[in-house]
């Protein structure tokens, strides 16, 4: 899958963009909030619907208009699609060949998107949230099933927090309503639970050799689910009933889960150097490729934001090889000289001023 | 600038319906000023009267009638020993369009949601539970939504059943999960409860 071409209105500072796209990489040059990364935000809420920045959805709107329109291109399967997402300020619609689709999670999954940011680091230094945030992104992307577990999950966990904290002030208790409550969060938690331990250990395979493969380490990077509850799924709640109506809340389940991230045996968030985390956090990154690969039979799109410049050369270069006729590319950077040319086979260079994007001089280099 | 205050009344009164926000409340009444004349205001006020005299709720089954008891519960051919449960007086009408089902019904009018505040107390429960004493009652069918609220209420009433004699059936095959018993067709309807499954 590529993206052909894409037309952007209203969104963030542009107040229309419009440019068609190298099917490899795509180089995108400029200095910093002339508006490079919010191309880049632009296509992953094309792929997942949502920023990959912890914002709300009408925050991309253009100060002073009413809705911001995302129109776009397509390459699926050897099949021209067009795909279409609208945010105003009541909310977004998505769009398949002009058609709008009743439920997001229909969209969701279409256009497969992997983002490498700065604000990535957070996924080893930041909370347990941006944590859980990664896996139902990512497991969103190639199952609705887990899309609709989660949803129906989250439903149920907001009426059991609502009788826990009607319970907390109430004397009279309905335990058997509580129960019932409990019974059908399992239902979708063991679900929800079962498709997070597959997809860290499919990925946690793929981590591991990308790691040693971009860093010519000899070292192990372990990526651990930490799930909220191990088994006895029922008894570990009922144990907790008392302590859930005390606080008015439950204290266990698929929102307390967590991942955990080792290089060998020590702890990354708290003993890596920034480098190390890094490299770790892009290992996660291209691992997803691999494992959108293994489920779609198809690359997803790749979106570097301002992170090459981050790299050493060594770990720049394994990086570009490692893609290398796989994924379609993204790059933001702030210079060109800090990007190496000679590892892209094609691409298209464009610079961004001032809510303006131009594409440079020679359109297709081949080296 | 107001409108005068019967207008002001009648915006506020309109938005007693659900989904009639201010502006559409506004046009209704603008409407009515405008475009309606005597008669047809008449015409409205007379329907409005009779659902308040005429429309009431079956003191057996909870169903919306003018006749007490509805015509249901008054029915002497129908068959005494089944009861379906349902959400809504609108799903017994879909439930009789399959003209499968000759037996009795109770409307729950409502489904156990404490996020809306809504507990077991708060739906029509406890008539289901003086029916099943009274009534020579073998099997309860529990035709709740397939949501997780229609769900809840299902689970609640045959756990308060597990105990008794009476036989406890869930309808299923056919309706999507989630699914609304008013959305679905007569065939699925049918279907669904043919293919009950015992809780
Ligand atoms: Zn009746």
């Amino acid at each position: 899958m590529y993206i052909k071409s894409l037309k952007l209105t209203n969104f963030r500072n542009y107040d229309k963009l419009s440019t068609n796209f190298s099917r490899k990489t795509n180089i995108i040059i400029g200095k910093n909030a002339q508006g490079k990364t919010s191309v880049l935000e632009s296509l992953h809420i094309l792929g997942l619907t949502k920023s990959h920045k912890l914002n709300k959805d009408r925050d991309v709107i253009k100060i002073g208009t009413e809705y911001a329109k995302i129109n776009s291109l397509i390459n699926l399967n050897d099949k021209d699609i067009e795909l279409d997402i609208i945010i105003s300020k009541i909310g977004k619609k998505a769009k398949y060949n002009q058609i709008e689709l009743e439920k997001l999670s229909e969209y969701i999954g279409i256009l497969n998107v992997v983002i490498f940011s700065p604000e990535d680091l957070d996924l080893i230094k930041g909370n347990p949230q941006i944590r859980r945030k990664f896996l139902d992104l990512e497991i969103g992307q190639i199952s609705k099933q887990y899309l609709y577990s989660l949803l129906n999950y989250k439903k149920v966990l907001k009426q059991r927090n609502d009788l826990l904290k009607a319970m907390q002030m109430n004397k009279e208790k309905d335990m058997m309503l509580l129960d019932i409550l409990t019974d059908q969060l399992i239902g979708y938690l063991e679900e929800v639970v079962r498709q997070r331990r597959q997809f860290i250990s499919r990925i946690a395979k793929y981590t591991n050799k990308i790691y040693k493969y971009l860093s010519n380490s000899q070292s192990n990077l372990v990526v651990k689910y930490v799930p909220s509850i191990k088994s006895n799924y029922k008894k570990e709640f009922v144990n907790k009933y008392k302590y859930d109506i005390i606080t008015g809340t439950t204290n266990l389940g698929a929102h307390r889960d967590d991942i955990e991230f080792f290089i060998d045996d020590y702890f990354i968030k708290t003993h890596a150097s920034q480098g190390e985390m890094r490299s770790s956090v892009l290992s996660v990154k291209l691992a997803l490729i691999d494992f959108i690969f293994e489920y779609k039979k198809d690359y997803p799109i790749l979106l570097l934001d301002d992170v090459l410049s981050e790299l050493d050369e060594e770990r720049q270069n394994n990086l570009l090889d490692y893609i290398q006729n796989k994924t379609q590319n993204f790059i933001t950077s702030t210079e060109i000289n800090e990007i190496n040319l000679k590892k892209i086979s094609n691409y298209k260079i464009f610079t961004i001023k001032k809510g303006h994007i131009e594409e440079s001089g020679d359109i297709e280099f081949k080296i | 600038m107001r409108y005068p205050d019967a207008i002001d009344k009648l915006i506020e009164a309109l938005r007693k319906y659900p989904g009639v926000g201010r502006k559409t409340a506004e046009r209704f009444a603008l409407y009515t000023v405008n475009r309606l004349n005597d008669e047809a205001i008449d015409e409205i006020v007379d329907a409005y009267l009779r659902i308040k005299e005429d429309i009431f709720k079956c003191p057996i089954c909870g169903n919306i009638t003018d006749t007490d008891p509805c015509y249901i519960c008054k029915d002497q051919s129908r068959d005494k020993s089944t009861i379906i449960v349902i959400e809504e007086a609108k799903d017994l009408i879909v439930m009789e369009k399959t003209n499968k089902y000759h037996g009795l019904y109770h409307v729950l009018n409502g489904a156990i949601s404490p996020s809306d505040g809504i507990g077991p107390e708060d739906i029509n429960i406890k008539g289901l539970l003086v029916r099943l004493k009274d009534e020579t009652i073998k099997e309860v069918i529990l035709a709740t939504n397939l949501s997780n609220e229609g769900e809840t209420t299902a689970q609640y009433i045959s756990r308060l059943l597990q105990d008794s004699t009476i036989l406890v059936t869930r309808i299923a095959h056919g309706i999507p999960a989630g699914g609304n018993i008013e959305y679905a067709d007569e065939i699925t309807i049918s279907k669904a409860l043919e293919g009950r499954r015992k809780l």
